[in-house]
């Protein structure tokens, strides 16, 4: 049985989700902070937000858009599935927990 | 692409269904107390019913035409400003609901007709079929699909419906409902996904698709769950595609069985609340049984038994498909936050709940005769113009339910969701009608 859409009944965002906010395995407590605590820190600092340019690279690639708020970086997309972008990233060889994904579907043509 | 990353509250109808909803409590509530309702009061048209004699319907047309055009001009004004808000067409909305209410007007003057009634025609059918008939014949046009927002009336009747369930009901009777319908989806769910992915071999994610819209609450559970556990959008159509269908018919089928059965009204408004897809069709199925009864126990069953807890299912779900349905370890996996619930939590409840607590208060503020004057004079207004609101969702329902447009499906999915709806149907009924009956036999 099969009756062909004509209409899309629903639109989706993608979106994948990345900290900007690293600090690492040693936390930098305020009262006991030391010189080399912040060199370290500095450098994992770096580490990360190379790693986030990288996958934000990776995105760019295929159509996404960003923007930053509140301490991660929003890559958003209308055409690209959220599983096809999982698999994508993945064989980039990025990890599962470099990344969040949020799919929204939205309804379309008023309907119930 | 203009990225709005963050939804702004204003722009999302489930607020603006709060906003109408409790601005007009609020102001027929003020207008009791400050000795002004006889504006609400005329508002509040009630059609009475009529037999051959036109020169009685003549006079029912006459006497309700002020209050038509309050209604009409509230309404208008309201729904217009929301639908700016938003982003569409103000023109658009305002030129489609006028025509709507027009249509409206005339469905519920022939629906309100003896021999109407005798052939079950009544308001709520009539305004799907009426509906249906004309957009599966004819092409209707933008401007009037404008005006076709199912979802923004159905979730302003829901607050309103608030106003007109006390607190103490609710709170009496959740417990009940939300057992009921935890039983229902867990096994309905169940079933359907079991069907889709192990007779039937469909993508796990596909499957709690397919078992979100026909366990929880339709569309928007289809929605919400397919998107926290990333199914694909043909998927996602599909399903939604299965209950907008099985909703339809349960519109007519769930009123013809009660009425074969010969339930009483509050069993058989539960078990709608069970076994129905949709709020708007449910409400549709629900005021054709021709009591409140069957709409009050219709809404504990679905909206407190049923809608609050799709956020919860998104959130199972969403772990699920990135640690068992992607063979990975909870270390491994994405992170999936709990303020998932949150995001798709229907916030339109909110507003139902703000309408019961509001009216509460009010009641238990007042000695019984003032209540009984408040009750009359306020809730009863509210009522009445609640069921306006429940009219433009059922015309919107029959314009918008375009059978030629639904996506494409293979036979597999239709056989696991109809293995669903063969076992959610009887479920209910037991349920509501033996297992529970007392409860909803009790609900006034």
């Amino acid at each position: 049985m099969a009756i062909v859409a004509k209409r899309p009944i629903i639109s989706h965002h993608t979106y994948i989700i990345v900290n900007l906010n690293n600090q690492g395995p040693e936390k930098l407590n305020s009262n006991d902070v030391t010189i080399d605590q912040l060199r370290r820190a500095g450098e994992l600092t770096k580490v990360h937000y190379d790693k986030v340019a990288a996958i934000m690279e990776a995105l760019a690639a295929i159509g996404f858009q960003f923007l930053a708020v509140n301490g991660r970086v929003y890559a958003v997309s209308d055409t690209v599935g959220a599983r096809e972008a999982k698999e994508y990233l993945l064989k980039k060889d990025f990890k599962d927990t470099d990344f969040q994904i949020h799919l929204e579907y939205t309804r379309g043509w008023g309907m119930m | 692409m203009k990225i709005d990353l963050v939804d702004k509250w204003y722009k999302k109808e489930d607020y603006w269904a709060i906003l109408v909803g409790m601005f007009l409590i609020v102001l027929v509530s003020a207008a009791y107390f400050a000795e002004h309702s006889s504006v609400f009061i005329t508002m509040a048209v009630n059609i009475g019913g009529w037999a051959n004699d036109l020169s009685k319907l003549a006079a029912i047309v006459t006497s309700s035409f002020t209050g038509l055009l309050y209604l009409f001009v509230f309404f208008l004004v309201a729904f217009s400003i929301g639908t700016k808000v938003m982003g569409h067409s103000f023109q658009k909305f305002a030129a489609g609901f006028s025509v709507l209410f027009i249509l409206s007007v005339s469905i519920t003057v022939i629906g309100a007709n003896q021999f109407a009634k005798d052939w079950q025609l009544e308001t709520p059918f009539l305004a799907l079929l009426v509906g249906m008939i004309v957009s599966n014949t004819c092409k209707l046009p933008d401007w009037f699909h404008a005006a076709l927002r199912t979802e923004f009336y159905v979730k302003t009747g829901i607050v309103l419906m608030g106003a007109t369930l006390p607190l103490t009901l609710i709170l009496q009777a959740g417990p009940i409902a939300i057992l009921q319908a935890a039983i229902v989806s867990i096994v309905t769910f169940g079933a359907i996904f079991l069907a889709a992915t192990k007779l039937f071999h469909l993508d796990p994610r596909f499957g709690a698709t397919l078992a979100a819209g026909g366990s929880i609450c339709g569309v928007s559970a289809s929605i919400a769950v397919g998107g926290a556990c990333r199914a694909e959008k043909e998927h996602v159509s599909v399903s939604i595609s299965m209950v907008i269908i099985w909703a339809v018919a349960m519109i007519f089928l769930l009123p013809l069985w009660s009425k074969w059965l010969g339930l009483q009204p509050g069993p058989a408004g539960a078990w709608i609340g069970t076994s129905e897809f949709a709020d708007a069709a449910g409400f549709a199925a629900a005021q054709a049984i021709g009591d409140e009864r069957a709409v009050k126990t219709f809404t504990l069953m679905k909206v407190i038994g049923r809608d609050m807890f799709v956020g919860l299912w998104a959130l199972l779900t969403a772990v699920l498909s990135v640690t068992v349905w992607e063979n990975k370890t909870k270390a491994e996996a994405e992170r999936i936050e709990v303020s998932e619930i949150w995001r798709r939590f229907p916030k339109f409840i909110l507003g139902f709940f703000a309408a019961s607590i509001f009216i509460s208060l009010i009641l238990t503020h007042l000695d019984a005769k003032a209540a009984s004057q408040f009750s009359k004079a306020a809730i009863g207004p509210i009522k009445a113009l609640r069921g306006w609101t429940f009219t433009w969702t059922f015309l919107s329902i029959g314009f918008t339910t375009r059978f030629r447009e639904l996506a494409s499906f293979g036979w597999k999915p239709l056989a696991a969701f109809a293995i669903g709806v063969a076992i959610n149907v009887p479920l209910g009924y037991i349920l509501s009608n033996m297992m529970f009956v007392e409860y909803w036999l009790g609900i006034k």
